[in-house]
């Protein structure tokens, strides 16, 4: 097993239109069973840093390693899986074609152990609708498929951008057991979030970004300890405390 | 029910579309638009002129204006039917904008009130521009004395053609309504009406024969679409307004009281199965089959099959053809596919999967129609044509949809690539009549063109892989 899942060194990247780079000197690593958060304000270059790990657009500088390999490589994206912030999905597939399509991007046999369709619908609220276009899905159940994917599928690495916004209670809770689960199996996720709650519960160490630059590397142990607060922390960091 | 808000809506609706349509590639540049507006003024100018200096020699009098104006009316039916269509389909493919309207404080019926004064602006718009050279030619020809032919043959008949279109069309939607068939109201009334539009197309020629018969024979006879015209004729033109007026209140109440009780929200996708899940091919033709557009072209071409057919037309298996219309969505079609997790191919790969997906799509629903063949033997040299020009239309239109990319199914970007693709192929139809090529040179030539085509496919996919992951960054930052 690699010593990191995820290992980012000296990223650089600048937009066409802006004059300052969304992304600077951004280095940092997530080990394996890790929980990351990523938080900072809108602009800060979160969304940047994510497209650049799953290779969406073009790296200028620096260096990205997932499971030990270059981010570009057939391993490397086989390992990772990315559920973006907005639900851009196949909207003429079912549920399960979807899954089941995705599993085949992956190379993942759906007739292994843990592949139960029915089952992860009905635990995330969604009892008989695995079988209906994704059109007709609410904006709730989209995601609740997208992070379907994400839990059947295993990946040594799930990027989560903000994904958890607008899914309903009990399906949050799901999702927290889900990443107990993944640690437990060394799988690591980076969660890219705004709710501090659910970071303070799951995560064990915050990336705070600010204008494209790294700015803490928080351990949520740390700064829980005396009845800290995760957000005042950050705000800290951020340098608004 | 409030004027004010229809207004209001109405103009949300027309401000929506331009803005739709001028976002799109050069028209985002001011002088791009500019241009194209001063190349469409001229363009009117020219025909005008070229229409006014034949009309010299041929419309001496007022009996050849009435004929030209009676002639003209097959013509305004044809083009209020494709404008209604055109219309339509915006409005199917703007459910965005109509989910908004039904956040707004507007009543369902002023809602419709307004969609049908867009609509109708819209079509007299389109028909008066296209028509516009004619009556320009007229009025230079023979002054005011042509004003009563032109209302009663352009605009009586435009107005009361999109008015019975309405009626159909909000008849079909209630039956499907009362039937539960709401989920297929847009494909449904859609192809109806792409299949009424080509029907009448087919029987435009024969129309306009007829009147030329009557006309020749001294005689004015009555044809439906010449209606107002031949009133205006047979008892004067204050009777024919009166008939205009009567029609048309009686058909705009009828519009009003058959419109939808809630307007049906279009749905973009049919859950038609699928065999073979789990292939590496099969999202690709999942993503072709399930679109709503899809079964739009295969009803049309049925239904106009199935007409050449009774007729006893050969020319039946040509209707397969109209299969490729869809050809241009072939890249957007799958474009939520290459956003899922873990989708990386080649460009290469992935114009094969466009070609093959759309090819099996084709070649599947265009089996009905080849079966048709097999009752009526002397249609098989044409099944043999059809095969081969449905082959090359596949290529033809991926390199299309992949130059074209049709991204949020832009109409704009849509009909600019079936002008280039109608355009080539005229193109090439010309040169192959003047060049007369020899059999197997021409074989050659048109084999080469494909492999061109893919060729071209390939290297149009390479660059958009490469403008999506570069197009934000500075380069070499």
């Amino acid at each position: 097993m690699p010593l990191t899942q995820l290992d980012v060194h000296d990223l650089g990247f600048t937009y066409r239109s802006a004059a300052t780079a969304a992304l600077s000197a951004v280095t940092f690593e997530v080990g394996p069973g890790e929980i990351v958060g990523l938080v900072g304000p809108n602009g800060s270059g979160k969304s940047t840093l994510i497209k650049l790990i799953f290779n969406l657009m073009e790296r200028q500088r620096g260096a990205i390693l997932v499971t030990g390999c270059d981010h570009r490589s057939e391993k490397a994206r086989s390992s990772a899986i990315y559920l973006p912030s907005d639900n851009e999905l196949p909207e003429f597939l079912t549920g399960r074609e979807y899954l089941r399509v995705l599993a085949g991007l992956y190379g993942h046999d759906t007739r292994a152990a843990g592949w139960d369709v029915e089952a992860r619908f009905s635990r995330f609220g969604m009892r008989g609708r695995c079988d209906h276009l994704i059109e007709d899905y609410s904006h709730g159940m989209q995601k609740k498929l997208l992070l379907s994917g994400a839990f059947l599928l295993q990946r040594q690495l799930t990027v989560i951008d903000e994904t958890l916004n607008g899914i309903d209670l009990d399906a949050v809770e799901m999702c927290k057991a889900e990443f107990h689960d993944m640690r437990g199996r060394g799988q690591s996720v980076l969660l890219c979030s705004h709710d501090f709650s659910l970071l303070e519960e799951v995560a064990d160490r915050v990336l705070v970004l600010r204008a494209g630059r790294l700015v803490a590397n928080l351990e949520v142990c740390t700064e829980l300890a005396g009845g800290g607060r995760l957000s005042h922390s950050v705000r800290a960091a951020l340098g608004r405390g | 029910m409030s004027t004010a808000r229809i207004l209001i809506l109405a103009r949300l609706f027309f401000r929506y579309f331009t803005r739709k349509a001028l976002s799109v590639g050069v028209l985002r540049c001011r002088l791009a638009r500019t241009l194209l507006s001063l190349s469409a003024v001229a363009g009117v100018t020219l025909l005008s002129a070229v229409a006014a200096s034949v009309f010299h020699d041929m419309i001496p009098g007022k009996r050849e204006l009435f004929l030209v104006m009676q002639v003209s009316t097959a013509g305004v039916v044809f083009w209020t039917f494709v404008v209604f269509i055109f219309v339509k389909i915006l409005f199917v493919k703007s459910d965005q904008l109509m989910r908004y309207t039904m956040l707004l404080p507007v009543s369902h019926r002023e809602r419709s009130a307004a969609l049908t004064l867009y609509e109708f602006s819209m079509v007299a718009l389109s028909v008066g521009v296209l028509f516009l050279p004619l009556a320009i030619a007229c009025l230079t020809r023979l002054g005011a004395e042509a004003i009563p032919a032109m209302v009663t043959g352009i605009f009586m008949t435009a107005v009361s053609a999109y008015l019975v279109l309405s009626v159909l069309h909000n008849l079909v939607a209630l039956a499907l309504e009362a039937f539960g068939g709401s989920r297929l109201v847009h494909i449904v009334t859609l192809s109806l009406m792409a299949a009424l539009t080509l029907w009448y197309n087919g029987a435009s020629l024969t129309l306009i024969r007829d009147i030329t018969g009557d006309y020749l024979q001294g005689s004015v006879g009555f044809h439906l679409v010449n209606l107002f015209p031949f009133l205006s004729e047979q008892a004067g033109w204050p009777m024919a307004a009166a008939a205009f007026l009567t029609l048309s209140a009686v058909l705009t109440i009828l519009a009003a009281f058959t419109s939808p009780r809630i307007f049906p929200l279009p749905r973009r996708f049919i859950r038609v199965p699928v065999p073979f899940a789990g292939r590496s091919l099969w999202p690709m033709v999942a993503a072709l089959t399930r679109r709503s557009e899809w079964w739009i072209a295969v009803g049309v071409a049925y239904v106009c099959s199935i007409l050449l057919w009774l007729e006893g037309d050969t020319a039946f298996a040509y209707s397969a053809l109209i299969l490729l219309s869809q050809g241009v969505y072939v890249h957007s079609a799958a474009s939520r596919l290459r956003l899922m997790p873990g989708y990386t191919r080649s460009a290469g790969k992935e114009v094969a999967y466009m070609l093959i997906g759309q090819a099996i799509v084709v070649a599947i629903h265009a089996l009905p129609i080849s079966l048709l063949a097999t009752v009526r033997p002397d249609a098989l040299d044409d099944l043999r044509t059809v095969g081969l020009a449905l082959l090359s239309g596949v290529i033809l239109t991926t390199l299309i949809a992949i130059v074209f990319v049709a991204e949020n199914d832009s109409p704009l970007v849509v009909f600019t690539g079936y002008a280039v693709c109608t355009g080539t192929l005229v193109s090439i139809g010309a040169m192959v009549g003047v060049l007369q090529v020899p059999g197997p040179w021409l074989w050659f030539a048109a084999a080469c063109t494909q492999v061109l085509a893919v060729v071209y496919s390939v290297a149009g996919m390479k660059q958009i892989m490469r403008w999506k992951r570069h197009e934000a960054a500075v380069p070499g930052s």
